[in-house]
């Protein structure tokens, strides 16, 4: 009786084991018949892209992939296929915002905030946004470090893309707001920052000693700096909340050409565009948003920011686009765009921003950003150009899911 | 304090009275001077070559919009119309024109900080603001300007302030009016809009006044209906029923002859609006309309029209739940809202998240996002058509300016926009704006614009990051419309600000 009983077990658990197997797996689909932006080359009419477990198996022209049997087939017809959009600003994701005791905060994460397919999220599927780098926001000098993650998915491991995604570093504009002690002006929080930093890249330095065997005398752990570690290493970057010509300046003088940091303009706005050039030179990326334009009073000229970046130098490659959640709601990515091309932004360097250079400047393009065998499936079907506010998604997929059919959800956005 | 604030009240009431008193009176002294104006040769604009959206009707490719003077004096097939000898003509091929769009819920695009029914509309509009530059710009060439009171625009910092504040029990003020850009000379399609009152979410107190005051209303039109009859009747030793100004407006109002803008938002707020509508035979224009979904039919079933909004009232809709887990039924915000209330039959026009100008916050919430805005709706499967029709037609339909403004019809307000694009395109950049036959616009001589090129990968033209050193433009000095008989009217050479560029 007691071996029966094991028996069903062991087969109940065999079972279990099989059907999470499966739904780990993910479905196998063809998407057929539209045009696919794949972000890797010129767009394809007619285009026809597999996914087979959970990632991107095969794209190209309908007469030169062929839709093996079992395949779910997606027909896309009249529709634009497009990687699904990176969110490079979000704050909606998760549950927290700042913390707002200690103007520098490099111990803290965001990574145990996130929050699975919540009411913010469903409806950023909807929107065609399918991952998103979740900050502190920049009511702090230094906020923490943030997580990139999908905007589907309900285990942790589906959801989490990286970790350390990103360190937040306010300056300028938020932060003052902090008071009676030093860093409450902008010089303050300035010494603070290179301070932090500072300190980190020392403990990363003595730590690089000891594990290369130049030194036997072991450092201290410190929590406090050991993300710190791949920042120095040049694993994330800073998304640093700058914008004004003056603040940008600081931010290029302070982390890049002093610490030697990978760094992202963030938000970049106002007039912040008048250090392009420089920022050019150093092949930093611009991440603009949420404002799309400001208006010049000099010369009466309403200026587009993410055209003026673009224009004066940063280029197809490393300019982005941002929602600042909930500055903008996170299913407006789009929108963004729309705005950043009305104001003098090609269309197609639009797509860019928010798809593959997103990804690239996330250091997290071996996944995400393109249509390209091997990457995540994540596909955002359009009925037309997306940047049109009358187009809609129709089917998103999110790691290889249909996280989002607006036929079966009823739902729209 | 009080009475002074009860004359107040009247003169816009009055003013109402005699508006009312002219439509009847033989308009003998305008056939005059219509008849003066007839000995001047008539001043011709003709719009030639463009694909026209007339929004009454169907596209008409290679089209000809032909202005005489202020008004529109016909619109067809390049075939079927000749432009008369003299004609101003406007070479629109490859373009597009369309009727000026109209902002049926603004504040700050008339450059006035809001009104109210302690000012004249005309006293307060400012043909200088930049911010009626930056909306014309936008293609809006009628904006209705609810009583904003306090909360009113202030140019360039924020979204505006509520364009319809209103009081429970009804405040007599607003303005319809045109973006006559460097002239105040025909800005004005009605000064009071109409009569405006809120509802406040919890119902109550507000509801309770606001029924008293509709009642009272009610009344008095009984009354008034009954002293009208005995008039007629030649009875003898009549008095006539006396009412304050704002009841005397309410009765108005239930006449059909203003209308009565309500504020309501919620399930709760719209589903009290339908009951006095009920109540007192109201006929209700429900500004905002963000549960109006969950009632589309028992909406459709009543005279009550929308100023609706797509997406949500701030800009913090991300965080705003789709459905709020504490209640069960149909709630919160969708896209769908305005094609929910198609199907069932409901009349409404599209308004913006942010009723002013904003230079400085988020994008596409403004006025200046109006066609994007209702560009919105088509998500929620509304047609593209229709979605034109709810920032031009529909909008001034319900605004009762439809005689004047809203499509591009013979005898309509010369208001027309020569685009790049299509009119719902987010590329599309007004090229030119007429407003009543005047060129209000020109988007080759404003420095706002004139950067962005159609074609978007040929970059920039014509900027400098860094600005030029700021000069003072004496000749920018626009003209001011005194009716001083210089033809400003017809004028079209000296409309913009930085015209002599």
């Amino acid at each position: 009786m007691r071996g029966v009983r094991i028996l069903i077990a062991v087969i109940f658990l065999v079972g279990l084991v099989v059907a999470q197997a499966k739904r780990d797996a993910g479905g196998r689909f063809a998407i057929t018949g539209g045009t696919v932006f794949t972000m890797a080359g010129p767009p394809i009419t007619s285009g026809v892209v597999l996914v087979k477990d959970k990632k991107i198996e095969k794209v190209g022209a309908a007469d030169q992939v062929a839709v093996p049997e079992g395949y779910t087939v997606i027909d896309a017809k009249g529709h634009w296929v497009v990687p699904g959009f990176v969110e490079l600003h979000n704050h909606t994701l998760g549950t927290d915002l700042h913390d707002n005791v200690f103007q520098v905060n490099p111990e803290l994460r965001v990574l145990d905030n996130v929050q699975m397919e919540g009411p913010a999220s469903r409806i950023a599927v909807a929107g065609g946004v399918t991952s998103a780098l979740i900050i502190p926001g920049s009511g702090s000098n230094m906020g923490g470090f943030g997580v990139i993650v999908k905007t589907a998915g309900r285990h942790p491991k589906d959801v989490v893309v990286k970790f350390p995604g990103a360190l937040k570093i306010a300056q300028a504009g938020n932060p003052e707001q902090y008071d009676g002690d030093l860093g409450h002006t902008v010089m303050g929080m300035n010494w603070m920052i290179r301070n932090v930093l500072s300190e980190g890249k020392a403990y990363h330095e003595a730590w690089n000693a000891f594990e290369k065997g130049k030194t036997k005398i072991e450092p201290d752990r410190d929590p406090r700096y050991e993300y710190m570690r791949g920042l120095f290493r040049g694993e994330y970057p800073c998304a640093v909340h700058t914008q004004q010509v003056q603040v940008v300046q600081s931010s290029m003088r302070i982390l890049h050409d002093e610490l030697g940091l990978k760094m992202v303009v963030d938000h970049g706005t106002f007039d912040g565009y008048l250090n392009a050039p420089e920022i050019a030179k150093r092949s930093i990326p611009v991440a603009n948003g949420p404002r799309q334009f400001w208006y010049d009073r000099r010369q009466g000229r309403m200026i587009g920011l993410t055209a003026a970046w673009y224009w004066l130098g940063v280029g197809d490659d490393r300019i982005g686009i941002n929602t600042d959640s909930p500055g903008v709601p996170q299913e407006e990515l789009f929108y963004q765009g729309t705005w950043s091309i009305r104001m003098g932004l090609p269309e197609s360097v639009a797509l860019r921003a928010l798809t593959i250079n997103a990804a690239r400047m996330l250091m997290v393009a071996d996944r995400l950003g393109s249509l390209e065998p091997g990457k995540d499936a994540d596909i955002a079907i359009w009925t037309g150009d997306p940047f049109d506010p009358r187009s809609r998604t129709q089917v998103v997929l999110v790691s290889g899911k249909v996280a989002y059919d607006a036929d079966r959800d009823g739902i729209r956005f | 304090m009080r009475h002074a604030f009860a004359i107040l009240l009247l003169i816009p009431a009055l003013a109402l009275a005699q508006k009312g008193a002219e439509d009847k009176k033989p308009k003998k002294a305008e056939d005059a001077a219509a008849k003066k104006e007839d000995a001047k040769p008539p001043k011709w604009t003709a719009i030639v070559g463009g694909k026209v959206w007339p929004v009454s009707r169907p596209p008409i490719e290679d089209g000809i919009v032909l202005l005489k003077n202020d008004k529109i004096f016909a619109v067809g097939p390049r075939r079927e119309l000749s432009v008369p000898k003299g004609a101003d003509v406007i070479d629109a091929s490859g373009r597009h024109v369309a009727p000026g769009f109209v902002a049926s819920a603004a504040s700050g695009a008339l450059g006035a900080r809001g009104t109210s029914s302690r000012e004249k509309a005309k006293d307060k509009v400012d043909p200088f603001s930049d911010v009626m530059l930056f909306c014309l710009a936008a293609g809006i060439t009628t904006a209705h300007e609810g009583p904003g009171g306090r909360r009113g625009f202030f140019p360039g910092r924020g979204g505006g302030g509520s364009a319809f504040s209103g009081t429970p029990t009804g405040m007599v003020g607003g303005v319809i009016g045109k973006l006559t850009y460097g002239t105040i000379k025909g800005f004005e399609l009605r000064d009071p809009a109409g009569v405006y009152m809120t509802n406040t979410a919890r119902g109550g107190a507000a509801s309770t006044q606001t029924d008293a005051a509709l009642k009272k209303a009610y009344e008095y039109r009984k009354k008034r209906n009954a002293w009208y009859r005995d008039l007629a009747a030649k009875k003898k030793d009549l008095k006539e029923p006396k009412a304050d100004a704002t009841t005397k407006a309410l009765a108005r109002c239930l006449d059909r002859e203003i209308p009565l803008f309500m504020s309501a938002s919620s399930q709760k707020q719209i589903k009290d609006v339908l009951e006095l509508v009920d109540r007192y035979d109201a006929p209700m224009i429900v500004h905002d309309g963000l549960e109006a979904w969950t009632m589309a039919r028992e909406i459709g079933q009543r005279p009550v029209k929308l100023l609706l909004t797509h997406r949500g009232k701030n800009s913090r809709a991300g965080t705003r739940p789709y459905r709020d887990p504490h209640r069960t039924q149909p709630h919160g915000w969708t896209i769908r809202n305005g094609a929910l209330l198609s199907q069932a039959g409901v009349r409404w026009a599209t308004i913006t998240v942010g009723k002013g100008v904003n230079t400085s916050l988020f994008p596409g919430r403004d006025l200046m996002g109006l066609t994007m805005e209702a560009c919105f709706s088509v998500r929620g499967g509304v047609t593209s058509t229709e979605a034109l029709r709810s920032v031009t037609l529909s909008a001034a339909e319900i605004l009762h300016v439809d005689d004047r403004v809203g499509s591009l019809d013979a005898g309509k307000d010369a208001d027309v926009l020569v685009m790049d694009r299509e009119p719902l395109d987010y590329r599309s950049f007004v090229d030119l704006a007429f407003v009543n036959g005047r060129l209000a616009y020109d988007r080759a001589k404003v420095d706002l614009w004139n950067h962005i090129q159609t074609d978007r990968s040929k970059g920039l033209k014509k900027w400098k990051p860094w600005g030029p050193w700021p000069e003072l433009r004496a000749t920018d000095t626009p003209e001011v419309g005194n009716g001083n008989g210089n033809g400003n009217g017809n004028g079209n050479g000296n409309g913009n600000g930085n015209g002599n560029n």
